[in-house]
């Protein structure tokens, strides 16, 4: 069973993540505080940790830098609409994703399998879809034809082997263009309009290589 | 104010004119009735009607010198024996001193009723100045700015500022000021009370002039005060009406998402499954009209408290433009979405240029007609790019386009779908926080059309990528 570690100060917000994740079958322990968080954590070592960033005692970063000194457990961080600021140090700090509050259950849902499946093997993602394409990403071919730029397809299968999963434009540049990179967004920024061009049925309103504006981009399946 | 007891002298001019009819008029005289061969008895007389002449041009010093003068010549010319300045007629002494005491008292009397008509009409002009001011300040909007422009036209001053003293030391509080200042200027400052004072700039003012201000100035302190109070009850009433109208639209969506789960926790009814669904969305419908109109109602208190945190990034308006109609629902989907390949990035904040989209989608959604929905496009203007929300509803005529952006404003009839009239209100102040515009302007047609104009930013060259085989 999976376990899952939920951080909020807000006993309603507790309640129903801790039912909505049990009936999943989610095993889940709950903290109410930044230092009962640190403390769950290493007393029962969770699989992935649920954090609000408007915790009573600490920054949300800090928790955050704190759990990474010693785990590498998947973080995703609820937050306020507001709070890019916040959202943007909790990446930069080692959070994984996030989930804007309010948020449905179906989305923290789809988020949490994202980050957990992060510990398969990349092998495993063999072919993926995009609109009316299959990818194959062992041989390289795009069914119906399509052709790709080689940056193109470096940039697609970072995407595709992370289904659901946010990569941020730094995370991107550096596996891509090379570590040197890291601020050019503008190359992300046309690449992937290329790319949404060619697979994406409508390019405007695109369906799965989307957009996290300011963050970076997510493949959903 | 009138505590001077003789008021004030005449003025030099008349002084002079006095002197000028005296020294030449006299002898003249004197020559007249001799020639005439008049009596000592009718001299006198005449001398004594002379001096009072010169007494009511000149006041009292050319009147004793027409009274000394007049003695001179009666006893010389006049008083036996003839040509010298000796008497030895005892009657004769007697009228010729008579007619010098009378002479002194009478201009004595002439000149302290000159002075006093004088004073009295300058009482008089400073009365009609200050019924003028007050006049006009009791009558106008702007009691303040009126008096303080009442006092710059009066003096014809360069500028009046009434400065108020703060924590850090004096602050304009309120100013009127000419086109255009001399730098030969001086300065008078009159203090209104304790912490306010009056400064004004321009000619010197004379003594009387001083005293206007003065009392100005004391009244130029209270219609400040006057003018803050009303300010802070304008204040009140916006609040009051904002409250009842937040309240309201808060109210409604709460009380059918709290119906509807009441109604689902009931144990003393069996609902059908078909019912289940639609309570169960009715509840998360509401929930999310409360949560929009929330993320306004903080948007809104954040940009009035200047507490709005921004993270400026390089965003493409391909990226926000679809997240923005997503959130809008089905309606959204109907939006066409013309953005040309090129367009630059602008450089704004995600989440908010979020929440000005979401406002301008929505205002446009609310007013287009059936089958018509609107489109966004976008151009590049200069260093700017420019992205255009056109609806083909009913428009509005161009007279109002600045009201649509108040705060709870909403031109026609309110329905509950709307919400307070906030969007338009919230999308201008978070673009112009972005150092962006809202504009309105007429869709060709028919319908309204929001341009929103942001920085754009300058992305260096993508390195090109040559191994593409179409």
């Amino acid at each position: 069973m999976t376990r899952v570690l939920v951080v909020d100060d807000d006993p309603q917000i507790l309640r129903a993540l801790r039912i909505n994740l049990r009936a999943r079958k989610y095993d889940v322990d709950v903290a109410a505080d930044g230092a009962g968080a640190l403390h769950a954590a290493a007393a029962h070592p969770p699989d992935l940790i649920v954090l609000d960033l408007g915790l009573p005692d600490m920054d949300g970063a800090e928790v955050i830098r704190g759990l990474r000194g010693w785990s590498a457990v998947p973080i995703i961080v609820l937050s306020g609409r507001a709070d890019g600021t916040d959202k943007v140090a909790a990446l930069d700090a080692g959070a994984d994703d996030y989930v804007t509050k309010p948020f449905g259950v179906d989305e923290l849902l789809a988020r949490i399998r994202a980050v957990t499946r992060r510990v398969q093997p990349q092998e495993a993602i063999a072919t993926a879809q995009v609109g009316r394409y299959t990818i194959d990403l062992s041989d390289h071919t795009i069914t119906p034809d399509q052709r790709l730029t080689p940056t193109e397809w470096q940039l697609l299968e970072q995407l595709l082997r992370n289904p659901g999963k946010l990569i941020t434009q730094r995370q991107l540049l550096h596996e891509v263009w090379g570590p040197r990179y890291g601020t050019e967004t503008n190359y992300l920024r046309q690449y992937m309009a290329r790319l949404r061009r060619k697979l994406e049925d409508d390019p405007t309103r695109p369906r799965h290589l989307l957009t996290e504006p300011g963050m970076g981009y997510r493949y959903q399946p | 104010m009138f505590g001077r007891p003789l008021g004030e002298p005449l003025s030099r001019r008349r002084r002079l004119a006095g002197f000028a009819l005296a020294l030449p008029g006299l002898p003249l005289l004197a020559l007249a009735a001799h020639a005439a061969g008049l009596e000592l008895t009718g001299d006198i007389p005449l001398f004594l009607a002379a001096v009072v002449g010169v007494a009511l041009v000149g006041g009292l010093w050319p009147a004793l010198v027409a009274a000394v003068g007049g003695f001179l010549l009666l006893n010389y010319f006049f008083v036996p024996p003839l040509h010298t300045l000796a008497i030895d007629n005892r009657s004769n002494l007697v009228a010729v001193t008579a007619f010098v005491v009378v002479a002194v008292a009478v201009s004595g009397v002439v000149d302290l009723a000159a002075r006093r008509t004088r004073q009295a009409d300058r009482a008089a002009a400073e009365a009609r100045t200050l019924a003028r001011i007050a006049g006009g300040v009791l009558r106008g909007p702007d009691p303040l700015d009126a008096l303080l422009r009442q006092l710059l036209d009066t003096f014809a001053l360069t500028s009046v500022t009434l400065i108020e003293s703060g924590p850090g030391g004096w602050q304009p509080a309120a100013a009127v000021a000419a086109p255009s200042a001399d730098p030969a200027d001086s300065v008078l400052r009159v203090p209104a009370d304790d912490t306010l004072m009056l400064v004004l700039r321009g000619p010197a003012l004379s003594e009387a002039n001083r005293r206007i201000v003065r009392a100005f100035a004391a009244q130029s302190a209270v219609a400040l005060r006057q003018q803050r109070l009303t300010l802070a009850a304008e204040g009140d009433r916006v609040r009051t009406a904002l409250l009842a109208a937040v309240g309201h639209d808060l109210r409604t969506p709460l009380a059918s998402a709290k119906a509807a789960v009441a109604g689902l926790r009931s144990t003393e009814v069996e609902f059908d499954p078909a019912d289940r669904d639609e309570l169960l969305a009715t509840a998360e419908e509401s929930l999310d009209r409360l949560s929009g109109l929330v993320a306004n109602l903080l948007d809104m208190s954040r940009l009035r408290a200047g507490a709005l945190g921004m993270t400026p990034a390089d965003v493409g308006l391909e990226d926000v433009v679809p997240r923005a109609l997503d959130e809008l629902g089905a309606a959204g989907r109907t939006v066409a979405v013309k953005l040309p390949d090129d367009l630059p990035a602008v450089c704004a904040d995600p989440g908010l240029l979020d929440r000005v989209l979401v406002n301008l989608v929505g205002n446009a959604l609310r007013y287009s007609p059936a089958g018509r929905p609107p489109e966004i496009t976008g151009a590049a203007a200069g260093d700017r790019v420019e992205l255009r929300v056109v609806d083909h509803g009913p428009g509005i005529p161009a007279g109002q386009w600045e009201q649509v952006f108040r705060p709870f404003q909403r031109l026609g009839d309110r329905n509950t779908h709307d919400g307070v009239g906030l969007g338009l209100a919230l999308a201008r102040g978070l673009a112009e926080a972005m150092g962006g515009t809202l504009h309105p302007a007429e869709t060709p047609g028919g319908g309204l059309t929001m341009i929103l104009v942001l920085p754009g930013t300058a992305a260096p060259p993508v390195p090109a990528d040559g191994f593409e085989v179409e």
